[in-house]
C-alpha cells in the first residue's frame, strides 16, 4: 500500500490554486501533468491525463466554471448556451470522471450555494467522495483537502473494518455510526459472511460509548429449549440440570452492547419475552419472580429478511416493530460491491502476509531475492513496471484476475478472505519448495500458478453445490439418545455419510471433495468409513 | 429545492415598488451567480489564499492583482470596476432587491484600490482588506437569496 504525501492534481483554468498547492501545502504533492505545467486547463485534458494515469492521482482538485472556447468544453447534461457551459463545465468533468474512477476524492472548487441552479437537490454533494469547498481562504482549500483525504482513508479501513468505498458501505458506515449512539436497537441484516457480527462489534459498539461488556448470543448454536436460559438465565432448579443459580447474557452486557446473531431462530415464546425486555428494560430469570433491571443496547442480526418472516408468521410483527426496523441496516453482498474487489483483495493478501506462518516463509523468500527480512507482502495484478523493490508481490495475471471478478462470492467476505490466504500460502509454499530443490528466487515478484486460482474458486462452488443439493434432496438425520455424546455424533455421521455415499453413486473421491476439497483423498474417506462401522461393499450392494 | 415556472419567473412580482424587469428570473439569477463567482470568488483569492504570514509586499501584490486583473477577457484583463459595469450593462434597466448593497459594497472594496501603491500609511490592514473584498461576495450572495425566496413568495 502506498505511503507518503496524497498526490494532488489541479484542473482549473486558472493558476491561483496550483500555484497554492505546490507552494502552501508541503502536506500534499502536486501532480504535474508535464514538465513545465502544474495544472490541466480543461476537461478533455484531464480526462485523458486521468485515463492513462489512474494510480497517479490521490485527489483532484477540480474548478467549476472554464472560461474556454466551446471546442473545449464537454457538454453539459441539459445546458444548452455557450456562457452556462463554461459556469458549469466542473459538472460535466466531474461526471466524466466518475465514469472510470467513481472513488477518486474530488474537491470542486466552489461551494454548495453556487451550484444551487444546476444541482438543485443536492445529488452531486450527495455522491460518494465528492467534496465542496467551503470557505474562500488558505484554511478552507486545506480542510477541504484533509477532510477527503481523511474520508478517503477512512471510507476503506477502519479498525480492521475493510469499508472500501462502494457507495453503499459509505452509507453503511453514516448510518451505523448515527445508530450506534442513540438506544434503539438495530437489525443488521445480511447474508452469510458480510461481517455483520464485526461489525457490530468493531464498530457499533465501539462508537456506541458504553462502557459495559460486548456480549454475543448466536441463537443457532443454542438448543431451543436452553434459548431463555441463556438470554435471561435462571435460577437453581429452574429446570433439569439448573444446578445453581446463572446469569443470562442480557445481565451480562448489562451497560452495554449485547448482540443477537441469527435472531430469526429465536421461538415465538421467547420472542414474546425479547418484546418485554425491550419494553420495560427489566426481565425475570427462569424461575425467579425478582425483576432484573437492565441498561442494554440491543443489535440483532439475521442472514434472512426479518419482514419477511413475519410475513409468513414465523417472527412475531410487534417484536419486530419493537427492534425498530425503520433504522434496520443492511450490509450488502460482495456481489454487489465490484468497485471494492481489487481493495479487498489487496487487503487480504497483506493479512495473509501477517500469519505467523505464512510470514516465516515470506521473510525466507524476501531474503533470498534480496529485500529487507521484514518485507511486506503484497497484490500485483498483470504484469507490473518494475522490479519491486520494498516488498514481496503475489503476482495475479489478468485472467485470474478476471475469474475472481467474476467469482458471484456467496460466502462474502469470509469466503474470499479463505481464497486469497489459499492464494498466498500455496504460492509460498511453491515458491519455498521449488528453492530448497534448488532453483534460485531471482525475483520478488512470485507469480500465482493460473490453474491455482480456478482450483480455489472451482472447489468452492463445489462445496457449495453439494450443500445445496444435499439440503434440496431433503437428507434427514434422525437423533437418538445414544450412551455418550461420542455415540450420538458417530451415529448422526454414519447418516450423513450413508446419504452422501447414495447421492455421488459410491464414488469416493466425489465425497472426498465434498467433505475435503481434495477429490484424491478418497482413501481418507474410506477409512472413516470403516472406522464407522459403515461397509463401502455393503452399501454398494444396497 | 429552486424550480420556478417559466411563465411565473417572467412575470416578476414588483417588491418595494422598486423591481423593474427587462431580463427573466433565469437570466437574472444566472447572471448574479457569475458576479458572484468574479467579484465574489476572484477579487478575493488572491488575498484570501495568501499564507498567514505574507509579507505587506505580497498583500499589496495580491490586492493589485484582485482589484485591477479580477477576470481574464478577450481584451486584456478586467478589473472588479469593468466586471461590474459589464454586469450593469446585461441587467439593462433591470433591477431587483440587494443591489443597492452590491452596489455599496464594491464602492467600499475598490476604496483599497487608491491605497495598493500608496506606501505613506504604513502596512496595509490585511483583516479589513480581506473583510472589505468579502463583503462583495456576501452582499452578491444575499441578493441570490433573496431572489430565490421571491420565487416563493406570491407570483
Amino acid at each position: 500500500m502506498r505511503r507518503g504525501r496524497s498526490r494532488v492534481l489541479v484542473v482549473d483554468d486558472g493558476e491561483t490554486y496550483a500555484r497554492v498547492v505546490e507552494e502552501q501545502l508541503p502536506e500534499v504533492e502536486l501532480v504535474r501533468p508535464g514538465a513545465r505545467t502544474r495544472r490541466l486547463k480543461d476537461g478533455k485534458a484531464a480526462i485523458a491525463f486521468l485515463e492513462e494515469h489512474p494510480d497517479a492521482v490521490d485527489l483532484v482538485l477540480l474548478d467549476m466554471h472554464f472560461d474556454l472556447p466551446e471546442a473545449r468544453l464537454l457538454p453539459v447534461p441539459g445546458v444548452q448556451s455557450l456562457r452556462r457551459k463554461r459556469r458549469y463545465q466542473g459538472v460535466a468533468i466531474l461526471h466524466a470522471i466518475r465514469r472510470f474512477l467513481p472513488d477518486l476524492p474530488i474537491v470542486l472548487l466552489t461551494s454548495q450555494e453556487d451550484l444551487s441552479l444546476l444541482d438543485a437537490d443536492g445529488s452531486l454533494g450527495a455522491q460518494s467522495m465528492t467534496y465542496f469547498l467551503d470557505g474562500d481562504d488558505l484554511d478552507a482549500l486545506r480542510i477541504s483537502i484533509h477532510r477527503a483525504q481523511s474520508a478517503a482513508a477512512l471510507g476503506r479501513e477502519e479498525d480492521g473494518i475493510f469499508w472500501g468505498r462502494d457507495a453503499q458501505m459509505v452509507a453503511l458506515r453514516r448510518r451505523l455510526a448515527v445508530l450506534a449512539r442513540g438506544r434503539l436497537p438495530v437489525i443488521i441484516e445480511g447474508e452469510t459472511g458480510t461481517g455483520k457480527s464485526f461489525l457490530a462489534e468493531r464498530f457499533v459498539h465501539r462508537k456506541s460509548g458504553r462502557s459495559g461488556a460486548f456480549v454475543v448470543l448466536d441463537l443457532s448454536t443454542v438448543p431451543r429449549d436452553l434459548i431463555s436460559a441463556h438470554l435471561f438465565g435462571a435460577v437453581r432448579g429452574a429446570y433439569t440440570g439448573a444446578v445453581a443459580d446463572r446469569k443470562g447474557v442480557f445481565e451480562a452486557a448489562d451497560g452495554g452492547t449485547l448482540f443477537i446473531d441469527e435472531i430469526q431462530n429465536a421461538p415465538l415464546e421467547v420472542q414474546k419475552q425479547l418484546l418485554l425486555v425491550l419494553q420495560d428494560g427489566k426481565f425475570r430469570r427462569l424461575g425467579s419472580t425478582q425483576d432484573v433491571p437492565v441498561d442494554v443496547k440491543v443489535l440483532v442480526a439475521s442472514n434472512t429478511s426479518l419482514s419477511a418472516a413475519v410475513a409468513d408468521g414465523s417472527f412475531r410483527a410487534d417484536l419486530y416493530m419493537r427492534l425498530s426496523p425503520a433504522t434496520g441496516v443492511h450490509v450488502p453482498p460482495l456481489r454487489d460491491r465490484p468497485g471494492d474487489l481489487r481493495f479487498l483483495a489487496e487487503r487480504f493478501v497483506a493479512q495473509a502476509g501477517e500469519d505467523a506462518d505464512l510470514r516465516a516463509m515470506g521473510h525466507s523468500l524476501a531474503r533470498a531475492a534480496g529485500l529487507p527480512d521484514d518485507a511486506s507482502l503484497a497484490l500485483t495484478i498483470g504484469r507490473g513496471d518494475e522490479p519491486p523493490k520494498d516488498q514481496l508481490e503475489i503476482s495475479l495475471a489478468e485472467p485470474s484476475w478476471r475469474r475472481l471478478c467474476a467469482y458471484e462470492w456467496p460466502g462474502n467476505l469470509r469466503e474470499m478472505s479463505m481464497v486469497l490466504y489459499n492464494i498466498v500460502s500455496f504460492t509460498l509454499v511453491g515458491a519455498v519448495d521449488a528453492m530448497h530443490d534448488g532453483t534460485p528466487v531471482r525475483s520478488a515478484r512470485l507469480q500465482v500458478d493460473p490453474g491455482l486460482v480456478g482450483e480455489l474458486l472451482g472447489d468452492a462452488g463445489a462445496r457449495v453445490d453439494a450443500e445445496a443439493t444435499l439440503e434440496e434432496a431433503g437428507v434427514r438425520v434422525a437423533l437418538a439418545p445414544g450412551r455418550s455424546l461420542n455415540a450420538v455424533a458417530q451415529a448422526v455421521e454414519r447418516q450423513y455419510l450413508t446419504a452422501l455415499f447414495r447421492q455421488h453413486g459410491g464414488d469416493l473421491g466425489a465425497i472426498a471433495n465434498v467433505l475435503l476439497g481434495d477429490s484424491e483423498r478418497g482413501r481418507a474417506v474410506r477409512l472413516r468409513f470403516n472406522q464407522l462401522g459403515l461397509s463401502v461393499r455393503a452399501l454398494r450392494r444396497g | 429545492m429552486w424550480v420556478v415556472p417559466a411563465v411565473v419567473a417572467l412575470v416578476w412580482t414588483v417588491l418595494d415598488g422598486r423591481v423593474i424587469v427587462e431580463i427573466d428570473h433565469d437570466e437574472l439569477a444566472e447572471l448574479l451567480m457569475e458576479l458572484k463567482h468574479d467579484l465574489g470568488k476572484h477579487m478575493l483569492l488572491p488575498v484570501s489564499i495568501l499564507p498567514a504570514d505574507a509579507t505587506d509586499a505580497e498583500v499589496r501584490s495580491a490586492l493589485a492583482a484582485a482589484l485591477r486583473r479580477t477576470r481574464p477577457g478577450i481584451a486584456g484583463p478586467r478589473s472588479a470596476r469593468r466586471v461590474f459595469q459589464d454586469f450593469r450593462q446585461e441587467l439593462g434597466g433591470t433591477t431587483f432587491p440587494g443591489l443597492p448593497e452590491i452596489e455599496m459594497a464594491l464602492e467600499r472594496a475598490l476604496v483599497w484600490d487608491g491605497m495598493v501603491d500608496d506606501l505613506s500609511g504604513g502596512p496595509l490592514e490585511r483583516a479589513r482588506v480581506t473583510a472589505d473584498l468579502r463583503a462583495v461576495g456576501e452582499a452578491i450572495g444575499r441578493a441570490v437569496r433573496m431572489l430565490r425566496e421571491d420565487c416563493g413568495g406570491p407570483g
